[in-house]
């Protein structure tokens, strides 16, 4: 019996796009949601871009009563698992008890809620703090409502290590699945757009403080400044091949191979961890560099992380021999959701048989990257390699197969 | 107006900015409601007495809280205060 670990389901709420559908095609078109901050005054801020998400109408997608008790973050995660599960067309009621779980990944957690009961508890004291925020704010929140709104009793986790944490919540999904489970949900949420989130940001040093949408966020270009902050959902449903009215024909594709390093202290800023999540991934997927048809890079914006990046990218794959790609130079850096989004934008690139182009980003023309740049680039795919970084040292590499690879 | 004029609407009104609208029940059954039928959980209870406690500056027998599963229950609670 095959131990593939497919994706059936895929949700996606960005600031190009609140569907999965929409998303995909505004990223092909180009389309970027980065503009100055709208959600609070950010004129007083030395940075002031950042992919929001606009028009997500939360009562559209959930019911009222969880209103009070969730984040904004939540409310994304839980609009984009909604998405997932009704994209994926499985009926969650026709599972064992305990065969379907959750596992997210989460990066800041509920800051506005949180800023908001804190300016709550200072200002007229603590019976005035909701007593929501007892867990609204926390990591965990968004893998505990979606699994009592869709009733799912299995294993439920999350992992937290910034932008890998993503990546680390889909592997930990895919070994719940492997060891027995019929479906999991897993992905990850994030908004930290709130004065408290944003100065929390700010604090990295990363945060880039361009003035222009479409000069902030220019990844392996020799103009870089650091990345645009954005926020978004994105949520996958992982399935048994071989799974109950599992048709594997119609699945997007396959959760191939997976590794997380950790960056020992360096003071050459190179990354040899990176490297070695990419080499292992592949490993696991049991493919060379040379099967690999196209990657979707981490893309930090900082000068020596990409330096890294792409000599680690180089090593693996030769110099220019890979297509590379950062589409989130369209919707900011989303944290926890930003790679499990690039997993999605992978597995539709496969369908659809084109790679979807890196914006703004005009790096030397002899970069040892072969980065593809301003329009989409129509190519026959069949896997492809995700790479995703966290603050403080985090790795991760994951790779996607389609059905017939 | 002092809690013990507190009626079971004007529960049902802080329960619903505290804590959403509650789910539909069959409305002949009033204020005999389980909060828990109307999705109420205990934090939402909480959440709901602390406003209560606050506009009407008096203090609420929390040890009273887990044996009140009905909207009178809570009201009850609520006017002996």
């Amino acid at each position: 019996m095959s131990d593939k670990v497919v994706v059936t389901g895929i949700g996606l709420l960005t600031a190009n796009g609140l569907n999965t559908e929409d998303v995909w095609s505004a990223t092909l078109s180009g389309r970027s949601g980065l503009a100055t901050i709208s959600r609070f005054d950010a004129d007083q801020y030395p940075a002031r871009i950042a992919g929001e998400v606009s028009g997500f109408v939360p009562e559209q997608h959930i019911p009222g009563r969880l209103i009070p008790q969730t984040d904004h973050m939540t409310r994304m995660a839980l609009a984009a698992a909604e998405g997932a599960v009704r994209d994926a067309k499985v009926d969650l009621t026709n599972l064992p008890e305990f065969g379907a779980g959750v596992v997210t990944a989460a990066t800041a957690g509920g800051f506005e809620f949180g800023q908001r009961e804190l300016e709550n508890l200072w200002s007229k004291g603590p019976e005035h703090v909701s007593p929501y925020q007892s867990f609204a704010w926390f990591y965990a929140v968004n893998t505990g409502q979606i699994s009592i709104r869709h009733g799912l009793k299995g294993p439920a986790g999350v992992l937290v290590g910034d932008q890998a944490g993503g990546l680390d919540a889909v592997a930990q999904a895919r070994r719940q699945v492997r060891k027995g489970l019929e479906l999991m949900i897993t992905g990850g949420a994030d908004s930290a757009l709130c004065p408290w989130g944003w100065v929390a940001q700010l604090a990295s040093n990363r945060i880039s403080r361009a003035a222009e949408p479409d000069r902030a966020y220019l990844p392996f270009d020799g103009r870089a400044c650091g990345y645009v902050p954005g926020e978004g959902a994105a949520m996958l449903v992982l399935r048994p091949a071989a799974g109950r009215d599992v048709v594997p024909a119609e699945a997007y594709g396959e959760i191939a191979g997976h590794a997380a390093t950790f960056d020992r202290r360096s003071a050459a800023g190179t990354s040899p961890a990176l490297r070695k999540a990419i080499e292992i991934a592949l490993a696991d997927a049991s493919l060379t560099p040379g099967e690999i048809d196209v990657v979707f890079a981490d893309g930090h914006a900082v000068r020596g992380l990409d330096d890294a990046e792409a000599a680690a990218v180089a090593d693996v794959f030769g110099a220019r021999r890979v297509p590379v790609t950062v589409p989130k130079t369209m919707v900011g850096r989303l944290y926890s959701a930003g790679p499990v989004l690039d997993l999605a934008l992978a597995l539709l690139a496969i369908r659809d048989g084109v790679i979807p182009p890196t914006v703004n980003s005009t790096p030397d023309p002899d970069h040892v990257l072969d980065l593809v740049l301003g329009e989409p680039r129509a190519q026959q795919l069949s896997t492809a390699l995700v790479l995703a970084r966290g603050y403080g040292g985090f790795n991760s590499a994951m790779v996607v197969k389609s059905m017939e690879g | 107006m002092p809690a013990q004029q507190v009626t079971v609407d004007d529960l049902r009104q802080v329960l619903a900015e505290v804590a959403g609208a509650p789910n539909p029940v069959d409305a002949s059954i009033g204020a005999d409601a389980a909060l828990e039928d109307l999705g109420y959980d205990s934090i939402a209870v909480l959440a709901a007495v602390a406003k209560i406690e606050r506009d009407y500056g008096v203090k609420v027998d929390e040890e009273g809280l887990p044996t009140a599963k009905r909207l009178s229950d809570l009201v009850q609670l609520i006017k002996s205060a």
